[in-house]
């Protein structure tokens, strides 16, 4: 692992520290993995993919698909 | 990562092909560019910003305009039909022999109207692998891995500019440097975004009672206010920032008057302003403490009396002997399950030792209010107590008030005096400033304060929010329909909850690393041993310095001093952000008088140990007793030399 990944590791780690839910912590490391493939460009549309990725992360949503 | 060569080719003042090899030596770790001023040294850092980024960060130092990237001789002699390229390669190599070659350019070509630039510049980026370079599709990717725009100003950066890091208006450029470095900043993204994504779903609920629909319009209303007042705040904080600056601008033309007495009014004021800052934090630390001690002892104070009567009764019942009670309610119905006494009677139903037995219950059930009682009284006793040294503390409180409140009053009047004094010494210029800077200071009070209201404004906006965000939450659990939606909306805010106690913790935790690096490298560095205790960077991101009698000194540093501070904060920055780049610093010791210049030539080395440093300095800098100082860790060294007839510079190799 090189220093830089050790650095995003380090907040992946404080967020797990944070939390025991399992979606919580599946949601923030997708948004922040969104946010580093996308720092400092200047315009980013995230609203559609984070609305996804929450409804991806929502344990209602699974079990809905996990029935259908 | 080290650069193992830089090689320009019609780049401004560089016709031609010009190759710069860079010793990779770990303990030659130092390369030297030497050069007057115009000779090439800057532009030769803007080519390395240009063929990674495409863009030229220290371009307006000199000339405060953009220049074309192609030599002008070049370009002068292009005949119609012809093309010219400028050219910058890099060549960089990691720890492990990986070699990664940057490329860009740009060409320009004559037609019968003129000279026609390209839009845009190309880039190319390859990898050796064994013998073939194999070029890499993601260019900007490989960028970012070795150095990401962002952080870059923390390894390419001019000397001459890096005191400004510390001007007291500049404390948001720390703040953004910390959270850049560390990446924070990516937390601080994705808190916004989420934040919006939240609201953005939350609107989209098309609820089925006009009750829903007035609590969306309610949050709607609220959130717009709240963004409108954020704004407000980033706008007064931009105007308080500039008359900062401006004050900060007086300060140094005072400083740097040709009237001795000029010069030791306005130091004596820095100093001051200083002290001044200082009492107002202790101040305040006391003052909360005070009100804290009120909320905290203020029902045992109204209540003394009622304690005191209620431990005189314990007292009473325990001088009859009730206290502690001698029979347990739990212990008799013991008896009363087992069916025999301790003696060893038995208890039997409608017996006469049962029925003594049950007349002793109704006795316990009183003797459980007598053991409440000796609960109570270790409870009563501290409150008593405290409620008894309270007066006392609070006197000593209000004492420490008082005189601090003096000490503040004493130093305000002294200052007064300093501006009375300086608006009367008869130069105008100096009056005119006087003006000026009361005049901004009294802006910069009212910035203060409007400030801080439309923070507090901020605040209650966010809490009326919440509010409306449970209210919405409880009305949509009411219906099956939502109970999708509202789970989405609950998962949204919990894991946006989750990433700002994240950012806040990692930011403190941050911050505390980067003082205290700042610190050992400053201690280090600095030639005053004696004069300089600490460093401290506060919850705004101010950095203070502390001298040995523990006042705050950073105002009456000198541009040397300030310029130690600021290499020792870029270097504690580097070793946060994990980047393994190599530092190149243009004029390092251009603000840096001779005797200090010696002495942090002498540890330049060591500070920046396993790090490859370029420094491109000017003649004046790059003195013979520097030389010597950094001899040992030179790996290569060059001259630039500007052929002024032919307006080119040339590269000679010294050593």
């Amino acid at each position: 692992m090189s220093r830089l990944e050790s650095v995003s590791g380090r907040i992946l780690n404080e967020i797990a520290s944070q939390t025991r839910n399992k979606a919580v912590r599946h949601l923030a490391t997708e948004i922040l993995r969104f946010e580093m493939e996308n720092w400092k460009k200047e315009r980013v549309h995230f609203t559609e993919h984070f609305e996804q990725l929450i409804s991806q992360a929502c344990p209602e949503d699974q079990r809905r698909d996990d029935s259908s | 990562m080290r650069i193992q060569s830089i090689e320009l080719e019609n780049f401004r003042q560089y016709r031609g092909k010009v190759l710069v090899e860079l010793g990779c030596d770990q303990k030659k770790n130092i390369n030297v560019i030497q050069g007057v001023n115009g000779a090439g040294k800057t532009n030769m850092l803007n080519a390395i910003e240009w063929c990674l980024y495409d863009k030229e960060g220290y371009l307006e130092k000199y000339s405060g305009k953009k220049q074309p990237i192609i030599n002008d001789a070049e370009l002068k002699e292009l005949k119609e039909g012809e093309k010219a390229t400028a050219k910058v390669t890099l060549r960089l190599i990691d720890s492990g022999g990986r070699q990664t070659v940057f490329e860009r350019q740009i060409s320009a070509r004559r037609d019968k109207d003129g000279i026609t630039f390209d839009g845009e510049s190309e880039a190319h980026a390859y990898m050796r692998i064994k013998q073939d370079m194999v070029e890499l599709t993601e260019r900007e990717f490989t960028v970012n891995r070795i150095l990401p725009y962002g952080v870059r100003s923390f390894f390419f950066f001019d000397g001459e500019r890096l005191d400004e890091f510390f001007k007291e208006e500049k404390s948001s450029v720390v703040r953004d440097a910390i959270l850049d470095v560390s990446q924070l900043s990516l937390l601080e993204k994705a808190i916004e975004h989420l934040e919006r994504t939240i609201s953005s779903m939350r609107g989209k609920i098309k609820g089925d009672s006009p009750k829903i629909e007035d609590i969306q319009e309610a949050i709607r209303e609220v959130e717009g206010g709240r963004e409108n007042y954020r704004q407000q705040k980033r706008n007064k904080e931009e105007e308080l920032s500039g008359i900062r600056a401006q004050l900060s601008e007086i300060g140094e033309k005072l400083m740097g008057s040709n009237e001795p007495l000029v010069r030791e009014l306005q130091r004596r004021r820095e100093t001051l302003s200083a002290r001044l800052k200082e009492l107002d934090e202790t101040l305040q630390d006391n003052e909360t403490e005070t009100s804290d001690r009120v909320v905290e002892r203020g029902p045992a104070i109204y209540a003394t009396d009622a304690i005191r009567f209620a431990l005189q009764q314990i007292d009473v019942r325990a001088k009859k002997g009730d206290i502690p009670p001698k029979i347990r309610e739990t212990f008799i119905r013991e008896l009363l399950d087992k069916g025999e006494c301790i003696c060893g009677t038995k208890i039997r139903h409608d017996s006469v030792p049962r029925k003594r037995i049950m007349g002793l219950l109704e006795r316990a059930k009183i003797s459980e209010i007598y053991e409440e009682m000796v609960e109570l009284k270790y409870a009563l006793d501290p409150m008593l107590k405290a409620a008894g040294s309270f007066t006392k503390e609070q006197d000593r409180l209000r004492a420490e008030i008082a005189g601090l409140q003096r000490q503040k009053s004493e130093a305000q009047t002294e200052q007064r005096e300093i501006e009375t004094r300086l608006k009367g010494i008869n130069v105008e210029e100096i009056t005119n400033l006087e003006f000026t800077r009361k005049a901004l200071e009294k802006n910069e009070d009212e910035l203060i304060g409007r400030i801080g209201i439309l923070g507090e404004k901020i605040e209650n906006a966010t809490r009326k929010l919440q509010e409306l965000e449970r209210e919405l939450a409880k009305e949509l659990s009411r219906s099956e329909r939502f109970k999708i939606a509202n789970q989405r909306l609950e998962l949204g805010g919990d894991t946006l909850t989750v990433l700002a106690r994240a950012k806040e913790k990692l930011v403190d935790e941050t911050r505390a690393t980067i003082e205290k690096k700042t610190e050992d490298y400053f201690l280090n560095l600095i030639w005053k041993k004696d004069t300089y205790a600490d460093i401290k960077i506060d919850d705004d991101y101010n950095i203070s310095v502390i001298n040995r009698i523990g006042s705050e000194c950073l105002g009456t540093l000198s541009a040397g001093e300030r310029q130690v501070l600021a290499l020792s904060f870029l270097a504690a920055l580097r070793e946060v952000s994990g980047f393994d780049a190599p530092v190149v610093i243009d004029t390092p010791l251009g603000r840096i008088s001779k005797e200090p210049r010696e002495n942090i030539a002498e540890l330049l080395p060591n500070f920046l140990e396993h790090t490859q440093v370029t420094l491109f300095m000017t003649d004046e800098e790059y003195t013979s007793q520097v030389r010597t100082k950094l001899a040992q860790r030179i790996g290569r060294e060059y001259e630039l030399i500007y052929d002024e007839e032919r307006s080119q510079t040339q590269v000679k190799t010294l050593g």
